[in-house]
């Protein structure tokens, strides 16, 4: 490794970047449905047998994602019940935010506008509007007006 | 992050990114800022651990997938908000409680001194009083 030139070495870090994100990706997705499975009453073993693996090879994979494949993950929603919906969006595509929140909520005085928004706290619309549905102008809990106005 | 972590995590040569890989570095710091889900086994965090004090109120972050693993390590200032403060690669820390780990949690300390003197972490009594969102249940030490 220490051989690489530095072109090569920014080439890797990308490669190793974009394959721990899809693996962390996955393997949240799948652990989430799990653990929803396991309050249904659902055991590794049931999964064993429906994927005629061993007791051990689901347990490993149920605790990290180190040796997972995309078999693995198909296995895994499969015998979990599950359906994969996969979305890769540009980056530079900014994901939708939600209309009244932003970073600074709750850290800011003497202002009731929210940044970047065009509305007053007080008028934050709902997402409904937002969207195209019926405008319906929903009033701000008390406790966010106190924080945003320093009362 | 602290300018001694970000210096490690920019050096090229640095041994986090020489043994273990900016890339996957750089993937759990992301995992952590996009609010990528934060779960734990019966008896630990996965994701992320707090530490045995003392000293009290050290976190780190277990990148433990590659061959060479790391933690970084890290105090919330508030809840939902870490400072990282130092990295290394999990073979340099040794045994727990090897000098390795005291030597890494007693500069995760002057670090956090240096940028807060006089101000505690924040400490809470479980996991979801430090992440509030998108997060398991698991016991905290």
């Amino acid at each position: 490794m220490t051989s690489r030139s530095p072109k090569k070495r920014k080439s890797s870090d990308r490669a190793d970047y974009g394959f721990a994100r899809a693996r962390d990706l996955a393997f949240d997705a799948v652990y989430s449905l799990w653990r929803q499975r396991q309050e249904d009453g659902m055991k590794q073993v049931d999964i064993a047998r429906t994927l005629d693996r061993s007791p051990t090879w689901v347990n490993r994979s149920l605790r990290g994602p180190g040796n997972w494949t995309l078999r693995t993950f198909g296995e895994l929603v499969e015998a979990l019940g599950g359906e994969i919906e996969l979305s890769v969006h540009a980056l530079e595509e900014a994901l939708p935010a939600r209309p009244n929140y932003h970073a600074y909520a709750g850290y800011e005085c003497g202002t009731d506008i929210v940044v970047g928004s065009a509305y007053p706290l007080s008028t934050v619309p709902s997402s409904s509007a937002l969207n195209g549905g019926t405008p319906d102008i929903s009033p701000v809990p008390a406790i966010l007006h106190s924080l945003t106005s320093g009362a | 992050m602290t300018s001694m972590a970000m210096k490690d995590f920019d050096a090229p040569s640095s041994a986090v990114n020489m043994l273990v890989g900016k890339g996957f570095v750089e993937a759990a710091l992301t995992r952590w800022v996009s609010g990528g889900l934060i779960h734990g086994d019966g008896k630990r965090g996965r994701f992320l651990d707090k530490l045995s004090p003392p000293p009290p109120d050290i976190w780190e972050i277990r990148i433990t997938e590659p061959v060479v693993q790391a933690r970084l390590f890290c105090r919330f200032a508030e809840p939902d908000t870490l400072i990282l403060t130092n990295l290394h690669t999990r073979g340099h820390l040794g045994s727990k409680g090897s000098e390795g780990w005291l030597k890494a949690m007693a500069t995760c300390t002057q670090c956090w001194d240096d940028i807060f003197p006089g101000e505690k972490p924040f400490s809470g009594t479980n996991i979801h009083t430090h992440v509030t969102e998108n997060c398991h249940d698991f016991p905290i030490s």
